[in-house]
């Protein structure tokens, strides 16, 4: 039985502890910074207007994620919530709340102050949004969970931010067009494929379903290295 | 009553073919305190793991309140059990009292408890302190009482004084004694001879993944005694005498002289008798 009342005691528990750490804090202002340097008025049509949002999604639901996995586990205070009556349900949840609930402000933020373009389609774009978040929060509770202490997560977490975040930087440099049809597959691609086809009216079905099989493998992946490590 | 808590039989733990615990057998009464007490790298943390469902094994079985210990998986049965390991984390950031509330909630707990378990360790007044500013050995009683905090049956301790003063370790001592006095069976590691022999009520002797001798501290030392006797004279001479008729003729004379300071029996310590079975210091 999931219980609410404990998912609840462990968020708040992560707020309270996320307001008097400077690291977490720091990295999570980040992408508000982006959004002004990106903001380029009516001018950028093309997908990677909505850069920051993915940046967003990066560094609050990946890195500060991760952060705050790798703390439990620096600290050792995982062990106690593990040997506590939360079951694994509660712990993931309760656990990706609070970078969750971070991300959302901080993406309605950076559309904000960006003035990012968006579709109208608000259900669709939410929807997109949080299937997104699902992805890079696994990916972010991943890291954590490879990563020993939280400042290990950001030397992991580099590459993944490359990967994941600014890819469309390096489509440029690369050569092969076998790679960046690869590339285009990947989340944060997909992400602004289907916010640019929602715009110009395409149907965007291709992508929701790309998107939702990345959801569900990093699910996957990510119960299966906590099953794992997480007594380590 | 007195009926097993805790049933370890055969038990064959090995990390990536090292073996760690070797054919593991003992058992622990419902409202004792018991000690393992094992050199550094002996199985005691291994042993914990394995007896809280931390852990998986090769072979053997582990019953825990008469039931597999994989059942403590199950959050019901994970509430009647305390668990404080070597490395137990506390939220450093955070005030004790949030600490606190945190496991309230997650044991469903009235916050009612905070007051009284701090009261418990000794605590009192110092819940809006922040953990990071408290000493080693307040931060092991916060511990202490964050796993005391939904009143568990049976508590799990991992060398709870190790690097602790003097002072900090006699308060520890007290709080487990009381603890159990009111009906808490522990389990406690250490290779602290001098903490086993004070709080246990039984201990056992780790070396190797494998119990060499056990039972209660008084009994071990009474079984190893070579009955010899130490006369302490006046002038400052010592003599060592049997426990038979020719020492006590001696100690009859010696008194019979007015040379007698003061007589000690010559029982060893549990340090002496792990060091005679094992072949190895504690340390
Ligand atoms: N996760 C692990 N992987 C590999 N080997 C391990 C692991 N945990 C313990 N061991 C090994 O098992 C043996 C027993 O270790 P354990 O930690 O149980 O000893 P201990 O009695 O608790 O020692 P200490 O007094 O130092 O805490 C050691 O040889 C140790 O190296
Ligand atoms: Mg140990």
């Amino acid at each position: 039985m999931t219980s609410i009342r404990r998912i609840q005691a462990v968020f708040i528990k992560d707020y309270r502890d996320f307001l008097k750490n400077a690291y977490m804090l720091s990295t999570g202002v980040i992408p508000l910074f982006f959004a002004f340097i990106f903001n380029q008025g009516e001018g950028v049509q093309s997908e990677a207007a909505f850069m920051p949002i993915v940046l967003s999604m990066v560094m609050v639901g990946s890195f500060i994620q991760a952060g705050v996995i790798a703390e439990e586990k620096e600290k050792n205070t995982l062990r106690g919530l593990l040997l506590s009556p939360l079951n694994t349900a509660e712990i993931f949840i309760g656990k990706s709340l609070l970078s969750a609930v971070l991300s959302v402000i901080m993406i309605a933020a950076v559309i904000f102050i960006g003035e990012i373009p968006m579709p109208d389609q608000i259900f669709l774009v939410a929807a997109a949004i949080l299937i997104s978040l699902v992805i890079f929060i696994s990916i972010g509770t991943i890291l954590g969970l490879i990563s020993r202490t939280v400042m290990e997560t950001s030397v992991i977490g580099i590459p993944v931010l490359f990967i994941f975040g600014v890819g469309d930087i390096f489509q440029t440099m690369i050569e092969s067009e076998r790679v960046i049809q690869v590339m285009g597959y990947l989340p944060d691609q997909q992400f602004g494929h289907l916010l640019m086809q929602l715009r110009e009216g395409q149907s965007v079905g291709e992508p929701f379903l790309v998107l939702s099989l990345w959801a569900v493998v990093s699910i996957i992946v990510t119960i299966f290295i906590f099953k794992k490590r997480r007594f380590d | 009553m007195m009926k097993e808590i805790i049933e370890v039989s055969n038990v064959y733990k090995d990390f990536d073919g090292k073996r760690a615990l070797d054919d593991l057998s003992f058992s622990i009464q419902t409202g004792e305190t018991f000690g393992f007490l094992g050199p550094s790298g002996s199985g005691k943390t291994t042993t914990i793991k394995l007896l809280t469902a931390q852990e998986g094994y090769q072979s053997g079985s582990i019953q825990v309140f008469g039931k597999p210990a994989e059942d403590l998986k199950n959050p019901k049965q994970m509430k009647r059990i305390g668990v404080l390991t070597d490395n137990t984390g506390l939220y450093e950031r955070l005030t004790v009292n949030a600490n606190l509330k945190l496991f309230c909630k997650l044991y469903g707990v009235s916050y009612k408890r905070i007051g009284e378990v701090l009261d418990e360790v000794g605590l009192k007044g110092e819940e809006s302190k922040v953990v990071s500013k408290l000493s080693k050995g307040m931060r092991q009683r916060v511990t202490l009482a964050r796993t005391i905090l939904h009143k568990p049956e049976l508590l799990f301790l991992d060398e709870p004084t190790s690097a602790l003063d003097p002072v900090s370790t006699e308060r520890i001592h007290r709080i487990l004694r009381t603890l159990n006095e009111e009906g808490t069976t522990v389990f406690l590691t250490t290779h602290d001879m001098y903490e086993a022999e004070r709080i246990c009520d039984r201990v056992a002797f780790l070396n190797k993944g494998t119990i060499q001798l056990q039972g209660p501290p008084r009994e071990l030392r009474v079984r190893h005694s070579d009955s010899s006797i130490t006369l302490l004279l006046k002038d400052g001479r010592e003599q060592l005498v049997g426990n038979d008729h020719a020492g006590a003729e001696r100690i009859q004379e010696v008194i019979a002289h007015q040379q007698l300071a003061s007589v000690h029996s010559n029982e060893p310590t549990l340090g002496d008798i792990f060091a005679r079975v094992t072949g190895k210091e504690l340390l």
